[in-house]
């Protein structure tokens, strides 16, 4: 390569078209040159510069145009035969653009960031729209934050824009729900229908037929002789459905292990990991679409330091407790008839301290709720009732204790679920709270 | 003194005294043949017998019980209904104190519009329940139960109904019959009312349980005529049952059954200690429906479906003749019967009404207590069913007017205008073809 093609190749190449300055960039080295320059806008040809572009502190805000048709993260395209057909944008940009001349960025990585992708939408004057694509794992791109950010994690990215959110600077639209592989969280999945007692995905469904004459039930196969449905009990040919029989629901029958079952389970196989989630499994996450708001904007303009954000926990149910939801459907119906019951019913709450819930992920929740059950169980009556709410407290309904009784389970409760959490060093405060409610029929 | 010691009661002992043992007779002719007989010298002979082979019984029993849990085979139970949601979980709880614990629980909802279909696939879930099977239309109990049995895997089949409840060993007291008689097909069990403390509809019927169900069912089985298996706690062979083909359209499809394992050949037994209980109707106008529907099931089945039980043919048995004629007779034959001596007190002794009235109520009365003791004899509850001798004299008029006006009905109904096709406890569409092709 001859040294005038290097010297050519380190310098940005500025082309003026009518009003517009446009900066022709090939390589990444070149822009640290470009501050010297006047320019609208860059122009670039290989996608990678545009995050280089937009992570710097002195271009970041400068107007991206993709030289090959459409590029996500750019602000436009620039046409060749028309070059000109652009420079509206551009000036709008640039001149929205002016107010943070001069400005400082905050110096805290978080603050810094956001404060960048602030800037940077107003001005756009747009939001920042998640934009379906097979590219990420998630199956959202979300363009301009990952140009500006060094982190490519697009949840972590979501946990940082919702936590802005929360603190005022954006107001969000939800656009999609996304449920991800529990172990690798992709989105990636092949959603199939199994047996809900072995998993295999090999069912055979069956619509059941009632012949009403004789009253059997049973699967069409039991019916089909050749071309007729003729009943195995009564041997009587069903012709007329709604008047010989009819068809009162479906049934499913495993082949690889007979189970039969009218509620197959759903399971959803992940491309990328090869895992087999169970639906209630994945992990869901909501994809917003983000807005600046009058707080955002001021925050664009300061370069004050804000907190780190927090991890959000997220609640999850423990299969060792009846559903609440039927839970509910129990007591009412229990209330109903509690005159059957000398002592009545009553409602016993623990709350398990903020302190140690707050400190657990959904995963190790679910195991302190398991073995809390276990610790509670064997001082309950078999037809007592457990469940938890969903504020996390263990709900169980008593049938028929008395005043002592409940004290006495109460104590023995207290007592033993404090010494579990005190010995796997929990807290040193109190664990756990613990109340009885009468219930009114 | 008061007018009933000064008159009333020397005026009425003076004219049974003159009356002599004739008129006593002549007069209580229905009381002394049928009613004496059969509730008494029959129970008490029957009860003597029951009690002399006690030891010989136990040993064969603990023999079979032996025999069973060596064996452990897998036994189905089947729960049909409909809107049964909210008695599910409780069952389950019940179900799991068993003594015998190899069984696979299958609930088939049989088209429920309240929350049984939530409630049901949650414990299916949570696996407190193997199998749940819901009918979106309702199809009548006699099909919900079929679809249940189509499914079903074990070796015994146990039917039984969502609001009862069980003693800890009742499933294992039901099942222990099939293996002291290989010619047993099915076993009934003993239920109890649970709720007679409730109302008065409820301590009546508790006492009538009593006496129809755990004395009477132990006489009949004694006898080898017992002919009803209850829908509320049964158990059946299932390549029996399989080979009668299930339940046919009721009501009275648990009495319909038994007629036809008996007519397979088969033995139908009563297991008195194998105790359920049950929520009798808490009120007169649910229990007068409850009646009707029961009372026209056996004009239904045991008069018009199952008449070739009373006629000569290759498969004729003595016993499947007196389990539906003891049935028949005693039930439809006597309330005509009694019908013709009411007639006949008002034609020959509408003077004496007032006295006769007063000794009828006064023999009704003084058998209750008689058989109240027997009762005693064969109850493992004495002590709870202390509580209901009080209203024993309220019988008479329970079971010998209440009870007799609402059967005449039930009869009369049936009889001439097949009213049972029309109960709404089954949906039209099998009633009608059930009509039509005369079942």
């Amino acid at each position: 390569m001859s040294l005038r093609r290097v010297i050519s190749a380190l310098r940005p190449e500025i082309r003026t078209y009518g009003d517009l300055n446009l900066a022709f960039v090939e390589h990444s080295h070149v822009l640290n040159a470009l501050s010297d320059f006047h320019f609208d806008g860059i122009v670039v040809k290989d996608p990678g510069l545009i995050s280089e572009i937009r992570r710097s502190d002195q271009l970041y805000l400068k107007p991206i145009l993709w030289e090959e048709g459409d590029c996500a993260g750019a602000d436009g395209t620039f046409d060749k035969d028309q070059p000109t057909r652009i420079t509206h944008k551009i000036q709008k940009i640039n001149e929205a653009a002016e107010q943070f001349v001069g400005l400082p960025l905050p110096g805290n990585g978080n603050d810094r960031l956001v404060a960048k992708l602030l800037r940077l939408l107003i001005s756009r004057s747009t939001p920042l729209s998640p934009r379906a694509t097979r590219d990420r794992r998630i199956g959202y791109a979300l363009d301009m934050l990952e140009n500006l950010s060094v982190e490519q994690d697009q949840l972590q990215l979501i946990k940082f824009l919702n936590h802005y959110t929360d603190k005022g600077y954006f107001r969000r639209k939800l656009m999609d729900r996304v449920n991800l592989c529990y172990e690798c969280e992709s989105g990636y999945l092949n959603f199939s229908e199994c047996c809900s007692s072995c998993e295999s995905i090999d069912l055979k469904s069956e619509q059941l037929i009632h012949h009403f004459r004789c009253a059997y039930i049973g699967p069409e196969s039991d019916y089909k002789r050749g071309e007729i449905l003729e009943c195995p009990k009564c041997n009587h040919v069903l012709k007329h459905i709604g008047i010989d029989y009819d068809k009162p629901s479906e049934i499913h029958t495993c082949m690889d292990c007979n189970h039969t079952s009218q509620e197959t389970a759903m399971k959803a196989k992940c491309v990328d990991c090869g895992r087999d989630n169970a639906l209630d499994k994945l992990s869901t996450h909501a994809i917003y679409e983000y807005r600046v708001t009058e707080s955002g904007t001021e925050f664009s303009k300061s370069t004050r330091n804000q907190m780190q954000p927090n991890l959000m926990m997220d609640a999850s149910d423990s299969d060792e407790y009846v559903p609440f939801a039927v839970y509910q459907i129990l007591r009412s119906h229990e209330s109903r008839k509690q005159d059957l019951y000398e002592n009545g019913l009553s409602e016993l709450r623990i709350s398990v301290s903020e302190q140690i819930l707050g400190s657990l992920n959904s995963g190790l929740r679910k195991g302190l709720l398991t073995e809390l059950a276990g610790i509670v169980k064997p001082y309950l009556k078999h037809q007592d009732i457990l469940s938890i709410n969903t504020d996390f407290q263990i709900t169980i309904l008593l049938l028929n204790y008395s005043g002592e009784a409940q004290q006495q389970l109460r104590d023995m409760l207290e007592y033993n679920l404090d010494k579990m959490l005190r010995d796997n060093q929990w807290t040193r405060d109190k664990a756990v709270e613990i109340s009885i409610s009468l219930l009114e029929s | 003194m008061s007018p009933i010691w000064e008159y009333i009661l020397p005026e009425y002992i003076s004219f049974w005294w003159a009356g002599g043992i004739g008129k006593f007779i002549r007069i209580f002719w229905y009381f002394i043949i049928f009613e004496l007989t059969r509730y008494i010298a029959v129970d008490f002979l029957v009860a003597a017998y029951f009690k002399l082979h006690e030891k010989k019984r136990e040993k064969a029993w603990n023999l079979a019980r032996a025999k069973l849990f060596a064996e452990n085979p897998l036994i189905s139970i089947i729960i049909p209904g409909k809107n049964e949601g909210p008695h599910l979980f409780k069952l389950t709880r019940s179900l799991a104190e068993q003594t015998y614990q190899n069984f696979e629980l299958i609930i088939v909802d049989d088209g429920s519009d309240d929350q049984t279909p939530t409630i049901g696939k949650n414990l299916e879930k949570l696996g407190l329940i193997h199998t749940f099977l819901r009918n979106e239309m309702r199809g009548g109990k006699a099909s919900a139960a079929n679809l249940a049995l189509r499914y079903c895997h074990g070796k015994i089949v146990v039917h039984l109904d969502a609001d009862c409840s069980f003693d800890y060993d009742a499933i294992e007291q039901i099942i222990i019959p099939f293996y002291m008689d290989d010619k047993i097909g099915a076993v009934g069990g003993n239920v109890k009312v649970r709720n007679y403390r409730d109302s008065l509809a409820a301590k009546l019927q508790a006492i009538e349980y009593l006496k129809t169900v755990s004395v009477g069912r132990i006489i009949t089985s004694t006898l080898g005529i017992y002919k009803i298996i209850s829908g509320a706690f049964g158990a059946f062979r299932m390549d029996v049952i399989d080979r009668i083909g299930g339940w046919d359209i009721g009501p009275g499809l648990d009495g319909d059954i038994t007629v036809k394992i008996r007519k397979s050949g088969f033995k139908t037994v009563f297991s008195p200690k194998a105790i359920c209980l049950t929520n009798a109707p808490s009120k007169f106008k649910v229990l007068t429906k409850q009646r009707l529907r029961w009372d026209k099931s056996i004009i239904r089945f045991r008069v018009r479906k199952h008449k070739d039980v009373y006629l000569p043919h290759q498969g004729f048995s003595w016993s499947n003749f007196f389990a539906l004629f003891e049935n028949v007779f005693y039930n439809v034959v006597l309330d005509i019967t009694w019908w013709i001596y009411i007639l006949d007190m008002y034609l020959n002794y509408s003077s004496s009404l007032d006295f006769i009235i007063y000794m009828n109520l006064t023999l009704y009365f003084c058998v209750g207590f008689v058989q109240m003791t027997s009762i005693y004899i064969f109850s493992e509850r004495r002590k709870e069913e202390l509580y209901l001798w009080r209203y024993l004299p309220l019988m008479s008029i329970y079971t010998g007017l209440y009870l007799r006006m609402v059967r005449t009905r039930a009869y009369f109904d049936e009889l001439l205008f097949k009213k049972s096709y029309d109960d709404p406890w089954n949906p039209y569409k099998s009633s009608s073809q059930a009509k039509l092709n005369g079942f």
